[in-house]
């Protein structure tokens, strides 16, 4: 079934790195300790975990669309994946030059690690919307 | 060593050979009166606004209420209205050049749509006609381009579909 796909290992590797990804995001949100508002400004950690609420709702709803939509559809999966990584870009500049001074992470080892892969993860997605526009597939 | 320059015949030659891809490429004058109203309709309504928030943040025009008093919203409007500059611009290219338009329309249409909730989970509390109608009005009017801009990436004509109609 997943040769049927005619995809590069490379593929494969950074969707697994994106689920591992979004799966720590969920984890991380899940987790959060009461002791993320005893910071300087509370309101600023409150704005975030508002945001970061609604971002994991999405993940979550990804994580289960996305093998479905894989395995059904080569036309649909581009554009879900190009779609995908629009809205993972726009939330790394809304994050950081946006919203900067509205929001505040906690400074947990498992958020900092998060915020720092990002790029990487971003990086995972432009492979996977190349890959999937521009290389050739043969309908059996 | 050989003389290899073209003549003026052969130079002309190749001009000719390639009109037919420049009329091709610029498509957006073929396009219908529907995707013309829209695509001017965003353009003017983005333009307005950021217009307007430029013209108030540098003492220009009086913006009626608080609008800009909020420290938080004017930093998120000013870096908003530079990003979404950056798109219609990028937007306005490939509509007249024909290069992936509709790959600009859904990566607007994603942005839009995140600033949508971004403003609704952190700006709701904020938000009033009475003392803030400018920053309220663009934040409730927002959707209403997300029905623009899918309505405009489906009645844009490529080169290709007109080859298939």
């Amino acid at each position: 079934m997943i040769k049927k796909l005619q995809l590069s290992n490379l593929f494969w590797i950074s969707l697994a790195i994106n689920y591992l990804f979004a799966i720590m995001v969920v984890y991380a949100f899940l987790t959060v300790p009461d002791t993320i508002f005893d910071i300087e400004n509370p309101e600023h950690a409150l704005a975030a975990f508002k945001l970061t609420y609604v971002r994991a709702v999405i993940v979550t709803f990804v994580l289960i669309a996305y093998p479905i939509v894989l395995f059904k559809s080569r036309k649909y999966i581009t554009l879900f994946t190009f779609g995908l990584t629009a809205w993972v870009v726009a939330l790394y500049i809304d994050d950081n030059l946006v919203l900067y001074r509205l929001i505040e992470y906690p400074s947990r080892g498992l958020v900092v690690f998060l915020q720092a892969v990002r790029p990487i993860v971003i990086a995972c997605l432009i492979w996977m919307s190349f890959e999937l526009t521009f290389k050739n597939y043969k309908k059996h | 060593m050989s003389d290899n320059r073209l003549n003026d015949n052969e130079i002309s030659a190749l001009l000719q050979a390639f009109d037919e891809v420049n009329e091709t490429n610029a498509s957006s004058l073929k396009q219908s009166t529907t995707f013309k109203a829209l695509l001017i309709s965003i353009n003017i309504y983005f333009f307005s606004f950021v217009s307007i928030y430029f013209l108030s943040v540098n003492g220009l025009i009086d913006t009626p209420g608080q609008a800009l008093e909020n420290e938080g919203l004017r930093s998120a409007l000013s870096a908003r209205s530079h990003v979404i500059f950056w798109i219609l611009s990028i937007l306005n290219i490939s509509a007249y050049f024909n290069i992936g338009f509709r790959t600009v329309c859904l990566t607007m249409f994603i942005y839009v749509l995140n600033t949508v909730i971004d403003n609704i989970v952190l700006f709701y509390e904020l938000l009033s006609f009475e003392h803030r109608p400018y920053v309220t009005s663009f934040v409730f009017s927002l959707p209403l381009t997300l029905v623009g801009v899918v309505w405009m990436g489906i009645v844009f004509q490529n080169g290709v579909d007109r080859e298939e109609t």
